[in-house]
């Protein structure tokens, strides 16, 4: 039978890298089939030429055996191709059939048919067994009906082929869940599938076909009835990861971060951190497990100073720091390694000198008065290259020519060069090489045993698992459960991110 | 374009790269200007011809230019400011009203002796610039409302202020014309050559202004905080920045050089203040921003080619029946090519230089 | 402190301020028996004619009454606490200061109040369209600072249209034209060159200054020489409506006010569009 999508050698170059290299990989009807990469591995790459939005320098890609030539978006989509992106394309202010008939409006004379078209989205809903609120503004709706919302456009547009592209990163346990009942169904309605993630659990849950991305190449293909856990991860990172590192047993000291009572609304004015309260002791690693969303984000920012609490005390050594801003809290000592590195770590226009002294700029040696001491920021920047081993031409070269992982380095060793009582590090490795996550991993610890009392907080449970010396589990904005690092458990901590309480040490 | 990051192959290749465009996209501009001119049946020779000689043809021709080129240093340099905090100060025009007239009414109702008086004169109109850009920055900073919104309104209250300012409480009874009284002598900043090349110490004054912005840019903390806020406020929110206060000090800085630019065409050059004085400096000033490249120093020949083509075009007209207009039309040209630099690129087949490029402005409302 | 000084309170303070302030001004400056009177002619009345009607206001009462009106207004906003009206309030206010001036500038005289409204109407119909063509784009993400630009450079190729083809109807249509082209100026800068759009704006406005100047010289000008001569558009008094009294001559017998009614409802069925497209699509502004 001819596969719905096929594509041959295909090839993508970018300065300095190969996105893609002569990647081959088809897709049947009726079929789920996932590909499995680290971040970075080529994914995205190649489904943006499936998309249309990148054009491939070699290859060939054929859809039910006919080659095509995709140019853009819409050349997709006419052709049956409905993408799910990772980050939502839809209007928040607009309903979801307003979302869902965008470009592709039912005209009555002048007006939009909009009876017809809500008409029409629920005959695909019931088909499908997608519920939806045909009526509801997108804003109001939680990320996994609105995920749903992009389903339905998809196949409002007639698409046989979906390419869901990380669809669980911003998903509850239960919602996972739900989204897998979904794509059963379509796939059961003879939609075809691409199901893309790094999460090895859940393609060998849901997966008929994996095929594993690596730098670019395809490096196999395998079914979940041959393949575990294990042998995917080798495959994926192309030797067997260990993830455990190498530390000592924490030696806590005093309390350093006292956060008491803390309440934080979110940007739309939602209670996103209820009455969290914590310790976190010198020389320890505290870490904060949790589904994207739950609250930790704006846990990170209230606590350095980003934005402001409602209610609660932060106390960083003794010195009150609550809504007194970022420099406050810079000053008192403590250190923040972004979620985000383009958007708060790293001005990508500076230099990495500069970028190297952004939270210390005004201080001595830096600055001498009011004028910038360029000599001390260059040998500054220099001594933590060498460090921090970032892979650079010149400590004059703009931090946007770096890598992602090399940039996360300048962050980290911008970070940790100053004297610091409390490092807060959110999702410090997301994104990276293997090779840097270690590398910032044994730099989170040595900060741990200079007497730095850090925060942890990520998304990946196994960096959680493998840093922390005791564990917060953060649900629906509330710290909900404190498990010391020795008897973690992954099942329970699972579990209780999903906001499964059992019974035991909670707090 | 910026120079955060400095490649390590020597200045002059920068600079190269940096004025390649904007020297090409002025090339470019004026070739569309003669088929303009061709077109209209006029003699290209001429047209040109009497733009070039009346613009740098005489010594006296180019201390005019110069005296044009003026107040475009200023209000390039206040566009420039807040360009890199990102910021779109639009409201030169009303800070230069504002400059002025503080400068107009120091120097002619307050007594003062010599030096001192020109002196405060001066500060009064930066002062008075420096407070109206202020405001629209306290506003953003505060209410978050945009700059160009409350700028272009901020202009409309200045302009019709200012009118009213000298058209009644001080207006010149002894004179027919609309202006306020004559500065006094002790409040005058001196010609340089002579009233009869009528180039003045202000232009001296714009171009010390120049070097002290390029270096409190690049060499100071508050120059940091600026930079930082306008490539990626943020990070330097992160960063323990006072965004906030970085935004008002902007638009102060900015409002201080257009401030200065009515000072100096009040206490050097008029010596009054006539009703609707500073028309079109504003957006000329956005022009002179954009081709400078946001390099400060880069203000000073961006101004001159302005004043050039301002003080040419009179020539221009005279010898071949052109209509003064075409200056205009050039000068747009000018910017639509420097702003889509790409244009430029294509036709002259220049690569694209890697990393590259300034963020303005954003849009309404993050 | 944030208790006492309520926006509604503030507003208040305002409008009684305001009131006082009137009182003050008619109690020197108008005589007590001052009249003002507000002429209504009839639908198609000339100047001369007999009036519809002549209301007859005595100044200084009514200036009192309505600054009466405002403090009783205030005290309601106070007690009530209804800050949802505090705007239509401050409207309010705005509105008796400008009658007010309107009443003083006419003590013992008069008036023709229908015909000020109608030029009123008259005199906001280009910002009225203006304002339409800035909420669009605006609906869509697009930032025009260029709407004078437009304007200008419409309005001078549109009147060399008229004066070419001596037929303003012409001029209409080549003006309109001649409005979106330009806009595809900004369109082709901020999307496929990426330029910032409140440069293009600025190149727009700067280039319809510098356009329209030189064709006014060496076109415009040359034309009215040869004998060609400006036609208007035809006044349309729509019939029935435009026989209203007051209604009719300000609103149904103008040249081109109707636009903006036109206009208004014309982008519903892509508004939606519009506002998703955001930076990706140039609508066809309409002027």
């Amino acid at each position: 039978m001819t596969p719905v999508l096929e594509v041959r050698n295909l090839t993508k170059r970018f300065p300095g890298i190969v996105a893609t290299d002569a990647v081959n990989f088809t897709l049947e009807k009726g079929e789920i089939h996932a590909l499995l990469g680290e971040n970075g591995a080529g994914k995205s790459t190649l489904m943006n030429m499936l998309y249309g939005l990148y054009r491939p320098d070699e290859g060939h890609i054929l859809l039910n055996g006919q080659e095509v030539h995709i140019h853009g978006a819409n050349d997709a989509i006419a052709r049956g191709m409905g993408m799910v992106h990772q980050h939502f394309m839809l209007v928040p202010t607009l309903t979801v059939t307003e979302n869902i008939i965008l470009g592709n409006e039912v005209i009555k004379g002048v007006l939009i048919d909009t009876a017809t078209a809500e008409r029409r989205i629920k005959e695909l809903a019931t088909t499908f067994g997608l519920d939806i609120p045909v009526n509801a503004y997108v804003h109001d709706l939680p990320v996994g009906v609105q995920q749903r919302v992009e389903i339905v456009k998809a196949l409002y547009r007639s698409a046989d082929v979906l390419i869901l592209d990380e669809p669980t990163a911003v998903l509850t346990p239960q919602e996972a869940d739900d989204l897998f009942v979904v794509i059963k169904r379509l796939k059961a309605q003879g939609k075809s599938i691409i199901f893309i993630s790094h999460k090895l659990r859940e393609v060998l849950a849901i997966a008929d076909r994996i095929s594993v991305l690596r730098r670019g190449k395809l490096v196999g293909s395998t079914t979940p009835a041959q393949a575990n856990e294990a042998s995917l991860a080798s495959m994926m990172v192309g030797r067997d990861v260990v993830l455990q590192v190498d530390k000592a047993p924490a030696q806590p000291g005093s309390v350093v971060l006292d956060v008491a009572q803390l309440n934080v609304r979110d940007e739309r004015g939602n209670t996103a951190v209820a009455d969290v309260s914590f310790q976190l002791r010198r020389g320890e690693i505290v870490g904060i497990a949790g589904v994207q969303g739950n609250g930790q984000t704006e846990l990170v920012a209230a606590i350095t100073g980003l934005v402001n609490a409602t209610h609660g005390q932060i106390t960083l050594d003794g010195e009150a720091i609550t809504n007194q801003g970022t420099n406050r809290a810079i000053d008192a000592g403590m250190g923040h390694i972004p979620e985000d590195r383009h958007h708060h770590g790293l001005v990508l226009s500076y230099s990495i000198a500069d970028n190297m002294v952004l939270s210390a700029y005004d201080t001595p040696p830096f600055a001498r008065g009011y004028i910038i001491n360029e000599q001390a920021i260059a040998q500054q920047a220099d001594t933590l290259v060498k460090r921090f081993d970032v892979r650079t031409s010149s400590i004059n070269a703009a931090a946007s020519t770096l890598s992602g992982g090399n940039q996360q380095k300048v962050v980290v060793a911008r970070e940790l060069a100053r004297p610091l009582k409390v490092l807060v590090a959110a999702q410090p490795t997301r994104g990276l090489d293997v090779g840097s996550i270690e590398f910032i991993h044994k730099s989170i610890v040595a900060a741990r045993d200079s007497g730095t009392g850090v925060l942890l907080v990520s998304a990946e449970l196994d960096e959680i698992l493998s840093l922390s010396d005791r564990i917060l589990v953060m649900f629906r904005g509330q710290i909900i459960a404190e498990i010391a690092g020795a008897d973690a458990d992954r099942n329970r901590i699972g579990l209780l991110m999903a906001g499964v309480r059992g019974t035991g040490a909670e707090a | 374009m910026s120079t955060e990051h400095v490649p390590s192959t020597g200045a002059w290749r920068i600079w190269a790269t940096t004025f390649l465009v904007p020297v090409l996209a002025i090339v470019t501009a004026l070739v569309i200007g003669a088929v303009i001119i061709v077109l209209t049946g006029a003699d290209v020779v001429a047209a040109y011809g009497g733009l070039f000689t009346g613009a740098i043809g005489s010594p006296r021709a180019i201390a005019y230019t110069l005296v044009e080129a003026t107040p475009y240093i200023f209000g390039g340099l206040a566009v420039l400011i807040g360009f890199r905090a990102g910021l779109f100060n639009i409201g030169v025009e009303g800070q230069i009203a504002v400059g002025s007239m503080c400068a107009a009414i120091v120097g002619a109702f307050v007594t003062l002796p010599p030096v001192l008086h020109v002196i405060v004169a001066f500060l009064a109109g930066a002062a008075g610039g420096a407070m109206w850009g202020a405001i629209p920055g306290w506003l953003r900073a505060r209410t978050g409302a945009h700059e160009v919104i409350t700028t272009i309104m901020f202009n409309y209250i200045a302009i019709r202020g200012t009118d009213y300012l000298i058209k009644v409480p001080f207006l010149d009874q002894e004179s027919s014309s609309q202006r306020t009284p004559y500065i006094a002598t002790t409040a005058e900043i001196p010609f340089l050559f002579g009233e009869a090349y009528r180039l003045h110490g202000g232009f001296l004054i714009a171009v010390a202004a120049t070097f002290v912005v390029a270096w409190l840019l690049q060499r100071t903390i508050v120059g940091f905080e600026i930079r930082t806020a306008g490539a990626n406020p943020d990070a330097a929110h992160y960063a323990g920045m006072n965004v906030s206060r970085t935004i008002i000090i902007t638009m102060a800085l900015s409002g201080l050089m257009a401030g200065m630019a009515g000072a100096v065409q009040v206490l050097g050059l008029e010596h009054n203040l006539k009703a609707s004085f500073s028309a079109g400096y504003g957006f000329d000033s956005i022009a002179i921003a954009l081709l400078a490249a946001s390099n400060p120093i880069g203000v000073i020949p961006a101004a001159i080619f302005w004043g050039a083509l301002r003080n040419g075009a009179g020539l221009m007209q005279l010898n071949s029946g052109i209509s003064i207009n075409l200056i205009n039309i050039i000068q747009a040209l000018v910017i639509a090519f420097v702003a889509a630099d790409q244009i430029v690129r294509q036709i002259y087949r220049i690569r694209t230089a890697r990393g590259e490029g300034i963020t303005l402005s954003r849009g309404w409302g993050r | 402190m944030q208790t006492l000084f309520t926006r509604e309170r503030i507003i208040a303070m305002i409008g009684m301020l305001t009131a006082v302030a009137l009182w003050l001004l008619v109690q020197q400056s108008v005589p007590g028996d001052a009249i003002s009177t507000l002429r209504i002619p009839y639908a198609y009345g000339a100047p001369q004619d007999a009036p519809l009607v002549d209301i007859m206001l005595p100044t200084a009462l009514t200036i009192y009454t309505l600054a009466g009106l405002l403090v009783v207004g205030a005290v309601y906003l106070i007690v009530a606490k209804r800050v949802d009206r505090a705007a239509t309030y401050m409207g309010g206010v705005i509105a008796v200061v400008i009658f007010s001036i309107l009443l003083t500038a006419i003590v013992n005289d008069r008036t023709d109040i229908v015909d000020m409204l109608g030029r009123m109407v008259r005199l906001a119909t280009p910002i009225a369209l203006g304002a339409i063509a800035g909420i669009l784009c605006e609906r869509s993400g697009v930032v025009n600072i260029a709407v004078e630009g437009i304007m200008l450079f419409a309005a001078c190729v549109g009147f060399i249209a008229a004066l070419a083809f001596a037929n303003p109807w012409m001029g209409l249509i080549v003006a309109i034209l001649a409005g979106g082209a330009i806009v595809m100026v900004h369109a082709v800068l901020s999307l496929h060159y990426k330029t910032d759009q409140i440069i293009s704006g600025t190149v727009i406005n700067i280039l319809a200054v510098g356009v329209t100047g030189y064709l006014r010289t060496s076109v415009i000008l040359p034309l009215q020489t040869t004998g060609g001569r400006g036609a208007s558009l035809p006044q349309f008094n729509i019939p029935l409506l435009g026989d209203i009294p007051v209604i009719g001559p300000m609103f149904f017998q103008h040249r081109v006010s109707y636009v903006v009614g036109v206009a208004h409802p014309s982008h519903w069925r892509t508004s939606a569009r519009r506002r998703y497209d955001g930076h990706q699509r140039q609508p066809a502004t309409l002027l």
